[in-house]
């Protein structure tokens, strides 16, 4: 790398107005991310009250302060991934509202500093906020789940929110399972329970029902099972341990090991397509995060004037709202397999960050012609 | 007694067209916010666990956006008198007006005469288009749950259960466009039929009637547990092209709109038998308390603008915005508490809170005086 650009790049990374500005723009997202959170746990405890001190469930503290608490910090770490991007954008807005306002904008831009350094903070902040918001998705959300679903605030599946009280059906590989699911001591117990099998053409083959069956050995073990055709020999289609443990719970809320083990299908895994999509989208989450920083502050960079008005800040958030919107339609076709998970997950932010990089090259190009065609004209001015 | 002088028309007639314009663009992004979090969190996982196209969607939405309007129409009232007045006053415009005339009285007049027709409105929202588009929606949703009966393609959501009868939709591999059936139909005899099929698809002959299911490649077997706890066979066929009748083979009707408080407009439950049923009373209240919300908006924002000085100055707005939507979550409470006493008294007690709230936020608008029409210098 030459000399000059390894300065400049080492101005944009830590010079004093990238410290200044994320400075600035992380205080911004942190006081809207706090106020955000306390609104959404205020109408979330207003809403449940009474289900949160009537919650029987097995680990549940005892109904007062502490479980209240409890409940919100749960929430909290719950709602996290979904305060945080959102946070990030209004912060940002509010930050560049304020620089805007008190002219340190205009300074900026009239020093001849490049747009596209100006956006170096938003990265910054955006892959920083990013990487936590991964954290949340990744760890945070699925822990705060297992302990929702166990002291009862909230039903996630029959492992953690108690067996099924009716059976269910579910299709497994040429198989249909027709069970009510429960599980004891982490292992699985399926009840009042009937397996039916179906040959290549998918027309019934066998049937076998038990008053429980259990897991072993990658499949069911029926207890004392009727069979037809009665041959004595045991029927099992595949059926994977953790596929089972996580069965009636959305892909979301998996840990994340279990889910990357889900997403790489196989045996005795079902839907999942579904898991895949969720693992992808939990992977761009600093992605997408970057590119709401990215876009925002774009959007401030060139919209924002020192006598701004309220339309140009409700204009603001409309085009964040949009891009959230956007994103959430796309990652949810993308659960659901009507997408492929590199479009839908992947391909927005990584448009809008190269559509805002492009755009900011393009600004710069346009301010140098400018400057060079006033070069010009001063030079034969002075030849005059 | 001498009322207070109109506002000019040429400007009255702006001022309205401002307001309109203004109005509707808040509208239109309530609407914007909610109907966005309704696709997001509802109507489309709906389309895709049915597995139904944007036809569906799209009616979804319409069905879905008058029913925030109860709250959304107060807030974007209170807003919208809120700004633009401040906008006027901020310009000079009420300033130069109180010269050639313009009184207090002038804007109280304007506020409540903006409130009367918010309630009018509110009203015609909340009484009659929101009931009967929940209706809609609901039925729209009742539908979907059934459409992969008729069209043999299902969604995310590959079970279906009807009148005892469960209809499981699955595929060899994901990879596999045509779903088959496997259908499970238990007697009262305790036998068990069970029919798997490559294509099926559900006909109706005539409304109302059983349907009689169209099924290609079908297979048909029927179980009996013996006293031995056996499974034994009673029935192996196989069919090509089967046509399946069985009692109780139909969509579930939808409820009747009758027979549902939630879809019964305004006029329908102010006539009998309704008003003795303390849900019709709930749901009449609720629809009058939020026409009063949108009668007591327009006054509270001219008050709030009046009110924007010194250290209210940031305050005042958002304290109106935040009491219309404190009034706006009180509503569904208040009716309830409401409903306990007769339909006659409940509206009687609505109706007089709100006009007097009117009322005295006239006065208190009266009362500002000056402090209506001289500009506080501040940036919008």
């Amino acid at each position: 790398m030459s000399a000059p650009l390894a300065r400049a790049l080492k101005l944009a990374l830590t010079g004093i107005e990238t410290r200044y500005v994320t400075a600035l723009y992380l205080h911004r997202v942190g006081l809207v991310g706090f106020v955000i959170a306390t609104t959404v746990l205020a109408i979330d405890i207003a809403g449940n009250l009474d289900r949160v001190l009537a919650a029987a469930g097995p680990e549940a503290p005892a109904a007062g302060p502490a479980r209240i608490a409890l409940y919100l910090l749960l929430r909290l770490a719950y709602n996290a991934p979904a305060i945080l991007p959102l946070a990030t954008a209004v912060g940002i807005v509010w930050a560049e509202v304020s620089l805007a306002r008190s002219h340190e904008r205009t300074i900026l831009a009239n020093t001849g500093r490049s747009p596209l350094v100006s956006l170096v903070p938003a990265l910054l902040v955006g892959l920083l906020v990013g990487a936590a918001q991964f954290a949340a998705l990744d760890l945070l959300r699925p822990l705060s789940v297992e302990a929702q679903g166990q002291m009862g605030f909230r039903a996630y599946g029959p492992r953690l929110s108690g067996p099924d009280r009716q059976p269910r059906w579910v299709t497994l590989d040429r198989a249909i399972l027709h069970a009510r699911i429960g599980f004891a001591d982490g292992e699985a117990l399926l009840q009042d329970v009937t397996l039916y099998t179906l040959d290549s053409q998918l027309r019934l083959e066998s049937i076998q029902r038990a008053a429980q069956a259990r897991l072993a050995d990658g499949g069911l073990d029926f207890e004392n099972p009727q069979r037809w055709p009665d041959t004595g020999e045991a029927i099992s289609p595949p059926v994977d341990p953790i596929w089972l443990r996580n069965i009636g719970i959305d892909p979301r809320f998996v840990t994340q090991s279990d889910l990357r083990h889900l997403a790489r299908g196989g045996a005795g895994i079902q839907d999942f397509a579904r898991y895949r999509a969720a693992l992808q989208d939990r992977r761009a989450a600093p992605l997408r995060t970057a590119a709401m920083a990215l876009l925002m502050a774009t959007l401030c960079l060139v919209v924002l004037r020192p006598r701004g008005t309220a339309g140009s800040v409700l204009m603001l958030m409309g085009a964040g709202y949009g891009f959230h919107f956007v994103v959430q339609t796309l990652s949810i076709l993308a659960e659901s397999g009507v997408l492929a998970p590199g479009l839908g997950v992947w391909a927005v932010p990584a448009g809008v960050i190269a559509g805002c990089i492009a755009f900011n090259l393009w600004r710069e190009a346009r301010v140098a012609r400018v400057l060079a065609r006033h070069r010009k004209a001063n030079a034969s001015v002075g030849t005059v | 007694m001498l009322s207070p002088p109109p506002l000019p028309r040429p400007y009255r007639r702006r001022l309205y067209r401002d307001m309109t314009g203004f109005l509707l663009a808040l509208i239109l992004g309530i609407e914007a916010i909610y109907l966005s979090d309704k696709v997001l969190t509802d109507l489309l996982f709906a389309m895709l666990d049915h597995g139904l196209g944007g036809s569906f969607l799209l009616r979804g939405i319409v069905l879905a956006s008058p029913e925030i309007l109860l709250l959304g129409l107060p807030l974007a009232l209170v807003v919208t008198v809120f700004m633009v007045l401040l906008q006027r006053r901020e310009a000079g415009d009420l300033l130069a007006l109180a010269q050639a005339g313009l009184s207090p009285g002038t804007l109280a007049r304007l506020g409540l005469m903006l409130g009367g027709l918010g309630f009018v409105v509110s009203l015609g929202i909340g009484g009659v288009l929101a009931p009967l588009a929940n209706h809609e929606l609901g039925r729209l949703r009742h539908e979907a749950r059934f459409d992969v009966l008729e069209s043999g393609q299902p969604g995310n959501r590959s079970v279906v259960r009807i009148e005892g009868a469960t209809l499981v939709f699955h595929r060899r591999s994901e990879d596999e466009a045509a779903a088959r059936l496997f259908l499970h139909v238990p007697d009262a005899a305790g036998e068990t039929r069970i029919i798997t099929a490559r294509d099926s698809a559900l006909h109706f002959e005539s409304p109302g009637a059983d349907g009689a299911l169209f099924l290609s490649g079908a297979h048909i077997s029927g179980f009996r547990s013996d006293t031995a706890a056996r499974l034994e066979r009673t029935l192996d066929a196989n069919a090509a092209e089967l046509v399946y009748r069985a009692p109780g083979l139909a969509i579930p009707a939808f409820a009747a709109r009758g027979s549902r408080i939630s879809a019964l407009t305004l006029p329908e439950l102010m006539t009998f038998p309704h008003p003795d049923d303390p849900a019709a009373r709930k749901a009449v209240l609720r629809m009058v308390l939020s026409a009063v919300l949108a009668l007591v908006a327009p006054p509270l924002a001219l008050l709030a603008m009046g009110l924007t000085r010194g250290g209210l100055s940031l305050l005042a707005g958002p304290l109106a915005i935040g009491a219309i939507l404190a009034g706006g979550f009180l509503v569904a409470p208040l009716a309830g508490a409401l409903a306990g006493m007769s339909l006659r008294s409940g509206l009687f007690l609505a109706m007089a809170a709100g006009t007097v709230a009117a009322l005295v936020l006239g006065a208190m608008i009266v009362g500002r005086g000056d402090s209506l029409f001289t500009p506080a210098r501040f940036r919008l």
